[in-house]
C-alpha cells in the first residue's frame, strides 16, 4: 500500500507554489531569455528603485514594505531572480559557466531596461544580503548608470570576503535542534533531481538561519514564496570553482551609497561592514536598530526613514 | 510528540517483531551469548546517540541477527526527530576468515521542525564484506537506505504556502553508503567503528555532511 498510495511530491501546487511558468495570472516579464516573476509600484516617471533580493535563491516576498517608497516619488521595482521565487525554474547549466554571475548581472540590466522609461530616468538600486551584492556587481560594470544604492548587509564584494562571512553566519552547531530541524529529513527526501523537490527540501534550512540564537539575530521566521534551491546550490559551487570580485571598478562609481549593517547580526557588526564598504569611493554606514540580518523585513521602522532619508538626497 | 507518545508504539513494535539482537555481529566470536546490548554514537545527517537490543536466532545450522536500533539526534527537542531501524543479517558466505553480511532492513523515522512534520517508512539494504577473527575484524560495507513514503504535516510551511497539502508523499528515493567498519571483541565486549560517505542515489543531491561515522559499544550476555 506504501508503495502505491500517496501524492508524488512532483505534482504541481502540492508542495511548493506554482511560478510564473505554470500560472498565468501572477505578474512577469519575459526578460533576457527567461520568465521572471516582476512587479511595480507608483508613477512610472519617478525615479526608478529597483529592488533586488538576497540568496541566491531567495525572493522579494520579505522586501514588499519597500512599496513604501512609491508614496515617496519612486517607482519601485520588484522582481524574483532567475530561477527563484516565483520564477521560471531554469536548467541547473544557465548557473554552470564562468559567466553564471553575469547572467545575474545581465538580468538586473535587462529588467532595468524593461523599467526604465528614459535615460533621463535616475535609477536606484536597493539591495539587501546576495542582492546587494548583485548590486555591485552592476555598479562595478555600470558605473554610470546607477545614481544611488542602499546595500543592506551584503556577505561580500569578492568570494574571499564573502566566503570568510558565510563561515560565521552559517556556524555549525553540531549538537543543536536547529541543524536536525535543517538536515534530518535529508534521509527521508533524498537524492531527487526535480526542482520542485529540491525546493521544498530546501525551505527546511531556513529552520537553522532563524532558528532561536541564531548567529544573525533574526529573531524567527520570515516570508518567503520558494526556495530556488538549484540556482542557490549552482551558484554557490560556481563562487567555489570560479570566485567573483566586484570591486574591480568601483572607484569609477562616484556616488555617496548607504551602506546599513543591523544590530544584531553577530557575524557582521560595524567593522565588518567598513571591511565590505572600503572599495566604494563614498561609503555612509549606518547601523539599523533591533534586527538581525533581514534588515527590510524585522527592521522596517528603523531601516524606512533612513533609506529615505538617503534617497530623497540622491534624487 | 513528546516521549511518552512514542514510547507506547516503540515498545509495541519491539515486541512485535520479539526478541532481537543489536545491529552489529562478530560472526567469528562464537554463538554463545545470544542477547546482544548496544549503546551507539554518531554522526550522519546530524549528530546521534541510540540503543538496540536483541538476540541471535539459530534456524537450522545457520545464525540470524534480527535487531532494532532506536537512534535519536542531540539537541534539545528530545523525540521530535528518531529513526528506527529493524533488521535481520545473515551471514551468507564465508570463506576461511573471509564473511560477506547481508542486512535488510525496515526503517520508520520521524522528523519535525518549525515548518513541518514528516513521518517517513524506508527500507535499507547493507551488505558487509571483510576479514573477521574472534577478536576482531575490518570489512567494507555498501548500503542503500530507500525511502518509500512520507506523511507530510505541514506547520510554518501553511503560513508561508497556504494551498500546500498534507497528506502521504511518495519520496521514492534514496542515500548510498560506501565505508567501512572496524570491530574489537574482547570476552563479552563488543566495540564496532563504521565510517565512510554517503550520497543521494543521484549523487547530486548529496546530505550536507558528507561523511558519516558510528561508534558502537555492546554487551553479549
Amino acid at each position: 500500500m506504501l508503495l502505491s498510495c500517496g501524492t508524488e511530491m512532483t505534482e504541481p501546487g502540492s508542495l511548493v507554489p506554482l511560478t510564473v511558468a505554470e500560472d498565468p495570472a501572477l505578474p512577469s516579464a519575459f526578460i533576457n531569455g527567461t520568465q521572471l516573476h516582476t512587479e511595480a509600484f507608483g508613477n512610472p516617471d519617478d525615479p526608478l528603485l529597483v529592488v533586488i533580493h538576497g540568496g541566491p535563491g531567495g525572493d522579494y516576498r520579505s522586501l514588499l514594505d519597500a512599496k513604501a517608497f512609491s508614496d515617496y516619488g519612486f517607482y519601485v521595482a520588484f522582481y524574483d531572480q532567475r530561477g527563484s521565487g516565483l520564477s521560471k525554474r531554469e536548467p541547473e547549466s544557465q548557473y554552470a559557466g564562468e559567466n553564471a554571475v553575469r547572467l545575474f548581472i545581465d538580468d538586473l540590466h535587462a529588467v532595468i531596461g524593461y523599467y526604465r522609461r528614459s535615460e533621463s530616468q535616475k535609477v536606484f538600486l536597493l539591495g539587501h544580503s546576495w542582492g546587494a551584492m548583485l548590486a555591485t556587481g552592476y555598479i562595478n560594470l555600470y558605473p554610470s548608470q546607477v545614481a544611488g544604492a542602499v546595500l543592506a548587509e551584503p556577505g561580500g564584494l569578492t568570494w574571499s570576503q564573502t566566503s570568510e562571512y558565510l563561515s560565521r553566519s552559517n556556524k555549525v552547531r553540531f549538537f543543536s535542534e536547529a541543524l536536525n530541524d535543517a538536515v534530518f529529513a535529508e534521509q527521508i527526501i533524498a537524492g531527487r533531481p526535480e526542482h520542485e523537490v529540491l525546493d521544498y527540501k530546501a525551505a527546511f534550512f531556513t529552520n537553522y538561519e532563524n532558528a532561536p540564537g541564531n548567529e544573525i539575530g533574526n529573531p524567527g521566521h520570515y516570508p518567503s514564496w520558494r526556495s530556488g534551491a538549484v540556482a542557490f546550490r549552482a551558484l554557490i559551487a560556481n563562487a567555489e570553482k570560479y570566485g567573483f570580485d566586484f570591486t574591480t571598478n568601483l572607484r569609477a562609481f562616484t556616488h555617496e551609497i548607504l551602506f546599513l549593517y543591523s544590530e544584531n547580526n553577530r557575524a557582521y557588526g560595524a567593522s565588518w561592514a567598513a571591511t565590505v564598504s572600503a572599495p566604494y569611493p563614498g561609503a555612509r554606514l549606518e547601523e539599523v536598530a533591533g534586527c538581525g540580518h533581514e534588515i527590510l523585513y524585522f527592521g522596517w521602522d528603523d531601516f524606512f526613514p533612513r533609506a529615505l532619508r538617503y534617497l530623497n538626497e540622491m534624487k | 510528540m513528546t516521549m511518552k507518545n512514542i514510547a507506547l508504539p516503540l515498545l509495541l513494535l519491539i515486541l512485535a517483531i520479539g526478541p532481537a539482537p543489536g545491529q552489529d555481529v562478530n560472526w567469528a566470536s562464537g554463538t554463545g551469548n545470544r542477547n546482544l546490548f548496544s549503546a551507539t554514537f554518531g554522526a550522519d545527517y546530524s549528530s546521534y546517540y541510540g540503543i538496540s537490543y536483541g538476540r541471535l536466532l539459530q534456524i537450522g545450522k545457520k545464525s540470524l541477527v534480527a535487531g532494532t536500533v532506536f537512534t535519536l539526534p542531540f539537541g534539545s527537542n528530545l523525540a521530535d526527530d528518531w529513526r528506527l531501524l529493524t533488521s535481520v543479517q545473515a551471514e551468507l558466505l564465508s570463506h576461511g576468515s573471509f564473511s560477506l553480511t547481508l542486512k535488510p532492513a525496515l526503517i520508520l523515522r520521524r522528523y519535525e521542525s518549525p515548518m513541518a512534520t514528516l513521518f517517513n517508512v524506508g527500507a535499507d539494504v547493507l551488505v558487509l564484506y571483510g576479514y573477521q577473527k574472534p577478536g576482531w575484524g575490518i570489512a567494507a560495507l555498501l548500503s542503500y537506505d530507500r525511502s518509500i513514503s512520507a506523511r507530510i504535516t505541514h506547520q510554518l510551511q501553511k503560513d508561508d504556502y497556504p494551498a500546500v497539502r498534507d497528506g502521504w508523499y511518495r519520496t521514492r528515493s534514496g542515500n548510498f553508503r560506501f565505508g567501512a567498519r572496524l570491530n574489537y571483541t574482547r570476552r563479552s565486549w563488543g566495540m564496532f567503528l563504521t565510517t565512510g560517505k554517503h550520497y543521494g542515489q543521484n549523487f547530486k543531491d548529496n546530505p550536507t555532511f558528507p561523511f558519516f561515522a558510528e561508534l558502537t559499544l555492546q554487551k553479549r550476555f
